[in-house]
């Protein structure tokens, strides 16, 4: 074979091995690769642009919390009262919106009963808590606790975050306003409450969100984010103080339980030069951060963890998350540029 | 021939080249966040520790002292950092898969004369006492966070007279401030001095040319005199501009440390 036949022969050989399908992405003069966020177990590609919609026909303020309905829908409380409620489909398309009442649109919370979905909406400016069908109409309200003699005022009161028990007992964290934690019945009416203003461990600074804890199935608990003071705070049933767990650096909104792990936006790191410092933080079921996308990663010295601070100039101010039937998570934001929910994907 | 099969070989891997199209967000799209940096004091006596951290893999911090944003041809910051004169440092990260950081500014200062006496004439709000009436001369900077007790806040002038032992020879007085837009915390409008009960040095301020700012700022004014008293009078910003929310109503103003040099 004659050297021009050998190079006619090879490069034709080589153009075919690149062509090849199996070859496309062997080679490539795009050098730049996904961003992955978070750590070990919990690593994430980010889809800045999932859920934007057109803000002229469909604007959102502050995107404060998120929940994923039975049929799959990702819904989400905004305190936008052109459309308080806006619901997509995991892909980010638009589904509906509702909503038009709820300028302090807060806490989102997503119960089911017989079968059938509804919605617990706080609203700080309304003073209220708010129980919906899925679709937007009001079956309870419930005002302001004037009964535990605590508030003067309706004003004082700015339910941040509710949580629901399976006998339909209701639990509202007053997290801007008294920092009380308010029991009620299925019915609305008060049974108790605990908590208030303090640096106690059974009080709170910006109690901020609230959770069933229900993977110790004999030791139900409620876990409640103190967000001022960089604490998670574990209360029984009952109201009795069980214990706190420091994630030192990290503003936590409130804890969302998905399987055996727990997930918190968080708004800010403490200690930034700059306000929109915040970063997703994930613990196991152990209370141990095992990832923090967007943030520094998680490591214990002396039994104690490391404070925790943004990396990565990706989030401003998150303020919820949630994570849907895909392991996929949703980040919606506070102060933001009235920006749309952030998608990221779990690898 | 063989030029031209190399050139067909080459316009083999243009076409075979990925477009590389993705929905996520890609590597050096985004910024590294800007070092964290501590002083053991932002005020010198004889020295003091400055470090600089960005806990992420592969990150390198480069800092200038003259000035100048920090360029990877600038000084790497390697270990802690003994300072023993007053100057800028700025600091700034850069990575290999993200864009570099924004700069981190840190400032130190010559420790001054202490004022042996505060008298004050108005009060800071009850919520913003500080560590009560020497906090201005208490030889500690405030942080960026206004809740920090290194922070005296005013809802309107802040007037005090102090008095210094064998009438040094002061060349400035510098008066740190803090701005933080957000929480209706404005620069000072005004500065008044009056020295020794006869000369008055008055300084105003610029307005703001920025919207959204948190910052630690200073203003440094020549005094170029011995001083026995010197009675400094400093006005909030009266009225918000029209692009703040506040619009208007007054500003605080918030004073953490006042240094004679």
């Amino acid at each position: 074979m004659s050297r021009r036949k050998f190079l006619k022969q090879s490069s034709c050989f080589g153009m075919g091995l690149l062509t090849y399908p199996m070859y496309e992405s062997a080679f490539s003069f795009n050098t730049s690769k996904d961003v992955i966020v978070g750590h070990q177990s919990h690593r994430y590609k980010v889809d800045l642009n999932w859920g934007n919609l057109n803000p002229l026909h469909t604007p959102v303020q502050d995107c404060h919390e998120m929940v994923q309905d039975s049929k799959g829908r990702i819904v989400l409380l905004t305190n936008h009262v052109k459309n308080n409620i806006i619901i997509y489909d995991k892909s980010g398309k638009l589904l509906e919106t509702w909503g038009t009442t709820y300028p302090g649109a807060h806490g989102l919370t997503l119960i089911q009963e017989n079968g059938e979905d509804f919605l617990f909406i706080t609203d700080y400016e309304r003073h209220q808590i708010i129980k919906t069908t899925i679709d937007g109409k009001e079956i309870l309200t419930i005002d302001y606790p004037v009964e535990t003699g605590k508030y003067n005022v309706k004003e004082a009161f700015k339910p941040t975050e509710t949580t629901v028990t399976e006998n339909g007992d209701i639990y509202v964290a007053d997290g801007y306003g008294e920092q009380l934690i308010l029991h009620y019945n299925h019915k609305g009416e008060l049974l108790d409450f605990f908590g208030g203003k303090g640096k106690d461990e059974d009080q709170f600074l910006n109690a901020h969100g609230i959770c069933y804890d229900t993977r110790n199935s004999e030791h139900p608990s409620l876990l409640i984010s103190a967000r001022e003071m960089n604490q998670l705070k574990r209360f029984s049933l009952e109201g009795d103080f069980l214990e706190t767990i420091n994630v030192p650096g990290a503003l936590i909104c409130r804890p969302v339980i998905h399987k055996k792990d727990i997930y918190f936006a968080v708004l800010q790191s403490r200690n930034a030069l700059y306000d929109d410092s915040g970063f997703i933080l994930i613990m196991n079921e152990n209370n141990e951060v095992i990832s923090c996308p967007g943030a520094t990663a998680p490591s214990y010295k002396n039994n104690g963890l490391d404070e925790l601070y943004q990396t990565i100039r990706l989030f401003q101010h998150p303020h919820d998350v949630c994570i849907d039937d895909d392991e996929n998570m949703y980040v919606a934001q506070w102060n933001s540029g009235q920006s749309y929910p952030i998608k990221l994907t779990r690898i | 021939m063989k030029l031209f099969l190399l050139f067909l070989v080459f316009l083999c891997l243009v076409a075979c080249a990925k477009e590389g199209k993705t929905k996520y967000v890609q590597q050096q799209e985004l910024n590294v966040a800007p070092p964290k940096v501590h002083a053991t004091n932002t005020l010198i006596d004889s020295s003091v520790i400055l470090t600089a951290d960005l806990r992420l893999d592969g990150v390198e911090i480069f800092y200038t002292t003259n000035g100048k944003a920090p360029t990877k041809t600038a000084q790497k910051y390697e270990r802690p950092l003994k300072v023993e004169n007053e100057g800028v440092f700025k600091f700034k990260a850069f990575h290999p898969d993200w864009k570099p950081s924004e700069t981190t500014l840190m400032k130190l200062y010559k420790k001054g004369y202490k004022p042996s006496k505060i008298s004050w004439f108005t009060n800071a709000h009850d919520s913003y006492p500080g560590f009560g009436n020497t906090t201005v001369i208490n030889e500690n900077k405030g942080t960026l966070d206004f809740r920090d007790r290194q922070w005296q806040g005013f809802d309107s002038i802040a007037k005090s007279k102090l008095y210094f032992d064998k009438s040094p020879f002061i060349k400035s007085i510098t008066i740190g401030y803090l701005i933080d837009t957000k929480s209706w915390i404005f620069p000072p409008k005004k500065i008044e001095l009056h020295l020794n009960h006869k000369d008055t040095i008055a300084i105003k301020m610029a307005p703001l040319a920025e919207k959204e700012i948190k910052k630690l700022e200073d203003v440094q004014i020549l005094i170029d005199s011995k001083v026995d008293s010197i009675t400094i009078i400093v006005h909030n910003t009266s009225e918000l501009p029209e692009w703040h929310l506040g619009t208007g109503k007054s500003a605080w103003l918030f004073m953490d440390e006042w240094i004679f040099n």
